[in-house]
C-alpha cells in the first residue's frame, strides 16, 4: 500500500504520485521519474552528490523523504537548461574552463552554485567555496569549479 | 512502515502526539530520517511539523526574542535579530544543504553533546517552551539536557519556542558573544569541541561573563569557575593564561574516535582565546 499521496512541481512541470512513508527523495526522482542526474555518493548528506533544489535552496535528497517534497519546487539538473536545449550560463561555464572530469559530482554543484548566484549574482572566492562547500569532487581539486562559477556569475551579469 | 502525518496547526499536531503511541516529530529530517530508515528508532507515525507557520520565525517581541523551533539552521545564522555566537554555531553546522533543511529545534532536541547550537544557547539565556495537549512548561536551556539524546521532553510534548532575553540595556552597553569550533576539516565537520562565550566589554573588563562548551562532557555545559575567574577583571594576558588553565582543568572530555581527551584538553584552551580576541574585537590573544 502506497500509503502517502504527494503533488509537486517537478523541473516545471506539475506531478502527483502515492508514496511510501519511508521512500528517499532521491530514490523517488531516480527510480520514479527516471531523473539519474541525481546522483547517490555517501548517502548520509556528506559528499552532496544527490544536491537538488528544493523551493530554490540546495537540499540533499538523500536525506529527503519524499514525503516532503509535497508543495514544493523541485529542480534537478534536468530541469536546468532551456526547453530548447540551451544550456544555462553554469553549465556552459563548467564545459568551458574544464571543471568536469568523471562527472560525478557535477549535477550538484552546479545546482548547489545555482542557489548561490539566485541570492549572490556576484560572489567572491570565498563566498563560492563556502557555497560549494557540501560538495565534494574527487577528481578535479575545485580550482577549476569555482573558476568556472565566477565566469558563470560574469556570464549572467552581461 | 510508519504512517506519515502533516498536521494543519500546531493544535492538531499536539492532539496527534498525545493520542498516538509511538508518533515522533519530524522537523528537517537530517538526523532522523536515516535514523528510521536503518530501524535505529521505531516509529508508528511520523508527524511532520517542519511547516507549521506557529513553528517558524525570528520575532522581537515582549522584552525577548523569539525562536520558533523549526526556523532552518540557514535562516538562524542569517537573522539580524539574533546574536553573533548563536548564528555562528548554526553557521558551522554540516553544509549549506543541511542547513537549508536542519532546524534549530532539531539540533536541541537532537541533544547530541556537540550540537553547535547549543553551547551558543546556553551562554545566552535560552529558555525553551515545551506543550503538549495537556499543558505547557518553561525551562532554563541548561535543564533540557540529560545527557546524550536525553532530554527532559515527555512523551506528547513538543519544543514550541526557544526565547532570548534582549540584552540591550539603556547604558548603550551591548551584550556581545562569540562562538568557535573545531572539527577534523573547516564544513560538514562534526564539532571535536565547540565553545560559546557571552559577556558585558567595557574598558577592558569583563562583566557577568557565561562561558559554555560542548562536546566536552556528556551534554553542553556551562563552566562557572572560569566565569568566576574572569568576573571584573582587566583581561590581559595573565589573566587568560589562568582562566584557560582552569577551563582545561574543568572540563570532562570523553575519549573517542573523534578525538582524544588530551587533545580536547589542549584545543578548547585555543578555541576559548579565539572566542575572546573575537568578542572583544581584538587581533588575537597568544
Ligand atoms: C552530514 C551531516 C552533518 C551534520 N553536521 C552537524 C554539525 O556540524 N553540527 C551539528 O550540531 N549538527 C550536525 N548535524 C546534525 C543535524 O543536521 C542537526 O542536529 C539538525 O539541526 C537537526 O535538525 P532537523 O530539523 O533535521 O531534525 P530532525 O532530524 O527532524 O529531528 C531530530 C530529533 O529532534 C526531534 N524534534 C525535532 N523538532 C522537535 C520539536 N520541535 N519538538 C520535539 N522534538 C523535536 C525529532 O523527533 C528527532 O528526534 C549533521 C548532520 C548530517 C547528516
Ligand atoms: S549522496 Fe546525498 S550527500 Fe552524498
Ligand atoms: S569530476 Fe569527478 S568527482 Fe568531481
Amino acid at each position: 500500500m502506497k500509503a502517502v499521496p504527494i503533488s509537486f512541481c517537478l523541473n516545471g512541470h506539475p506531478v502527483s504520485t502515492s508514496i511510501d512513508s519511508d521512500l528517499r527523495a532521491i530514490d523517488l526522482l531516480r527510480e520514479g521519474f527516471g531523473l539519474t542526474g541525481v546522483k547517490e555518493g555517501c548517502g548520509r548528506g556528506e559528499c552532496g552528490a544527490c544536491t537538488i533544489l528544493l523551493d530554490g535552496r540546495p537540499v540533499n535528497a538523500c536525506l529527503l523523504l519524499a514525503a516532503k517534497l509535497d508543495g514544493c519546487e523541485v529542480l534537478t539538473i534536468e530541469g536546468l537548461a532551456s526547453a530548447d536545449g540551451t544550456l544555462h550560463p553554469l553549465q556552459s561555464a563548467f564545459l568551458e574552463v574544464g571543471a568536469v572530469q568523471c562527472g560525478f559530482c557535477t549535477p550538484g554543484m552546479i545546482l548547489a552554485a545555482k542557489s548561490l548566484l539566485d541570492t549572490c549574482p556576484d560572489p567572491s572566492e570565498e563566498e563560492i567555496a563556502y557555497a560549494l562547500s557540501g560538495n565534494f569532487c574527487r577528481c578535479t581539486g575545485y580550482s577549476k569549479i569555482i573558476k568556472a562559477v565566477r565566469l558563470a556569475a560574469q556570464e549572467k551579469m552581461r | 512502515m510508519a504512517r506519515y502525518i502533516t498536521p494543519h496547526s500546531l493544535a492538531e499536531a499536539l492532539q496527534i502526539l498525545g493520542q498516538e503511541e509511538h508518533c515522533l516529530p519530524l522537523a528537517g529530517g537530517t538526523d532522523l530520517t536515516l535514523l528510521v530508515r536503518d530501524g535505529t528508532v521505531q516509529a508508528e507515525c511520523l508527524l511532520d511539523i517542519s511547516k507549521l507557520p506557529e513553528l517558524i520565525g525570528v520575532q522581537e517581541e515582549g522584552g525577548e526574542i523569539r525562536i520558533g523551533p523549526c526556523t532552518t539552521l540557514a535562516d538562524v545564522a542569517s537573522s539580524p535579530l539574533l546574536p553573533a555566537a548563536l548564528r555562528a554555531g548554526a553557521s558551522w553546522i554540516g553544509s549549506p544543504q543541511i542547513r537549508a533543511l536542519g532546524t534549530i529545534g532539531g539540533n536541541i532536541c537532537n541533544a547530541s553533546p556537540c550540537g553547535d547550537t547549543l553551547s551558543p544557547l546556553l551562554v545566552l539565556g535560552g529558555r525553551f517552551r515545551l506543550r503538549s495537549a495537556s499543558g505547557e512548561r518553561e525551562i532554563p536551556a541548561e535543564a533540557f539536557f540529560l545527557g546524550p539524546k536525553r532530554t527532559i521532553l515527555t512523551r506528547g510534548e513538543l519544543l514550541v519556542e526557544i526565547s532570548l532575553p534582549l540584552t540591550r540595556s539603556s547604558s548603550q552597553d551591548e551584550r556581545r558573544s562569540a562562538f568557535q569550533k573545531i572539527g577534523g576539516r573547516g564544513a560538514q565537520t562534526i564539532a571535536q569541541v565547540n565553545l560559546a562565550i557571552s559577556a558585558y566589554w567595557k574598558e577592558g573588563i569583563l562583566r557577568q561573563p557565561c562561558l559554555a562548551v560542548g562536546s566536552a562532557a556528556p551534554t553542553p555545559i556551562r563552566i562557572p569557575a572560569v566565569e568566576r575567574i574572569l568576573e571584573g577583571q582587566r583581561l590581559d594576558r595573565e589573566l587568560i593564561a589562568q582562566a584557560s588553565l582552569r577551563l582545561a582543568a574543568e572540563i570532562r572530555p570523553i575519549c573517542d574516535q573523534r578525538a582524544s581527551d588530551r587533545y580536547r584538553r589542549s584545543v578548547v584552551q585555543a578555541l576559548f582565546r579565539d572566542a575572546l580576541a573575537s568578542l572583544t574585537g581584538q587581533e588575537a590573544y597568544s
